[in-house]
């Protein structure tokens, strides 16, 4: 239970982290190495998985696969990112909405159209280059090449309000 | 933002079963109102108040009737009569108690205990107890000190994006059970079981349409959300490894 909701007094859901079991102190860019794997696997950045080493970066990787799960409704991250080949054969591969949604594709869906989306053609592709420019900041192989929690809710707000997409 | 624990004495299920009550005057100079009855033999409790001598939650056990390893002493066990005898008067109304929802479980661990019904809903508090079990997670001591050292910096520095901590405290029994428990508010919902509603309520094209075309984006907010814990998270010098939508929901409390 590691982020957990809590509805206000408004009756609006806010996002609390917890379940602080497996953290440890030090420096953010420190990097720990752990003989014992802990934690949940499919969230495990890269480094984790080859070397065991547990950083600041790993945890933004694991908030990338909260966001990517909630842009595609779907686990795997490989159907997204093939420049991620280095976890094929970690990854489970469930059954899986195939990926690539494209402005084409979305027009001739008859939900979409039903929904009369096209309208919001230029806030839909917009939120579309927002959402997808965070994962590949965060999506990075080596932990240091990942941007901190920080300059990526910076950037993600920055570009949210009109900013250039520049990842 | 650390609530005074005051009014909170604390017993936990171990103890009930050892026939221990020993919490229950664990702060004895302090005027409980609040008796938090946590069910708990793995990393994670529940934990219910009662009210003292107004309410009650009943609990059941999930292992069956042939579990009774666990004599109670005369004071606890008067307690789990009582709590028995509600149970068995309120089963057949079972279904029309109000249900205060779910709780995940923890990773790794099984709880052998669910909540079955609370008679007395708005007379009393849930709150969630995270037990920390020592022996149980095959670490060695200092790393279960760092950790405790870790949770404590990360709760007692006020964050509305990090979960607050109500009551900590650290517990030995004689048997080797050494844990740290953190008492903390139950929460509603987790991220998983929202994002589970959400692909349930909505298909594939709906859900993004919904998620990315509102006004108001809710990806966007839970998203800025998440990384504002995480940053106030990795400023302390903490880092959480086990960041992650949630595991998955324990099965409904009620019915």
């Amino acid at each position: 239970m590691a982020v957990l909701m809590l509805r206000d007094v408004h009756g609006q859901f806010h996002l609390k982290l917890a379940d602080f079991g497996f953290t440890t102190t030090g420096t953010p860019a420190r990097i720990y190495q752990s003989l014992q794997r802990q934690g949940t696997t499919p969230y495990f950045a890269p480094e984790i998985v080859l070397r065991h080493e547990f950083s600041a970066s790993g945890d933004i990787w694991a908030f990338g696969c909260i966001l990517y799960e909630f842009l595609y409704c779907c686990f795997d991250r490989r159907q997204a990112f093939p420049e991620l080949p280095f976890l094929a054969s970690y990854y489970s591969t469930p059954n899986m909405p195939a990926f690539g949604i494209g402005w084409d594709t979305l027009q001739t869906d008859p939900v979409s159209l039903r929904a009369s989306i096209v309208p919001y053609r230029q806030e839909i592709e917009r939120s579309w280059e927002v959402f997808n420019g965070v994962l590949r900041l965060t999506f990075k192989r080596e932990g240091t090449q990942r941007r901190d929690a920080q300059s990526l809710r910076e950037r993600m707000a920055s570009w949210m309000a009109g900013n250039p997409v520049d990842a | 933002m650390r609530k005074p624990n005051a009014n909170i004495a604390v017993s936990w299920g171990s103890s009930l079963q050892a026939g221990r009550c020993s919490d229950f005057s664990r702060r004895r100079s302090d005027p409980a109102r609040h008796v938090l009855f946590g069910i708990s033999e793995t990393s994670l409790a529940y934990c219910f108040s009662v009210p003292i001598a107004r309410g009650c939650w009943v609990l059941e056990r999930k292992g069956g009737k042939d579990d009774n390893s666990d004599v109670p002493s005369t004071s606890s066990r008067n307690i789990l009569l009582f709590l028995r005898s509600a149970h068995r008067l309120l089963w057949p109304l079972r279904r029309c108690l109000p249900s205060h929802g779910h709780i995940s479980k923890g990773n790794a661990t099984k709880i052998p205990f669910r909540i079955s019904y609370s008679p007395f809903l708005t007379l009393s508090k849930v709150y969630a107890c995270k037990v920390i079990r020592t022996a149980n997670l095959g670490l060695s001591a200092s790393d279960i000190e760092a950790e405790a050292t870790a949770i404590r910096a990360v709760y007692t520095t006020a964050n509305p994006y990090i979960i607050e901590i109500l009551s900590d405290w650290q517990d030995s029994a004689p048997g080797g059970f050494e844990a740290y428990f953190f008492v903390m508010d139950l929460m509603d919902s987790s991220l998983e079981a929202h994002m589970q509603t959400l692909s349930v309520n909505y298909n594939y094209w709906d859900f993004y349409v919904k998620a990315v075309i509102s006004k108001d984006p809710d990806v966007y907010v839970d998203m800025q959300e998440i990384l504002l814990g995480l940053e106030h998270l990795h400023h302390l010098g903490c880092v959480h490894r086990d960041v992650k939508p949630s595991n998955g929901p324990e099965s409904p409390l009620i019915g």
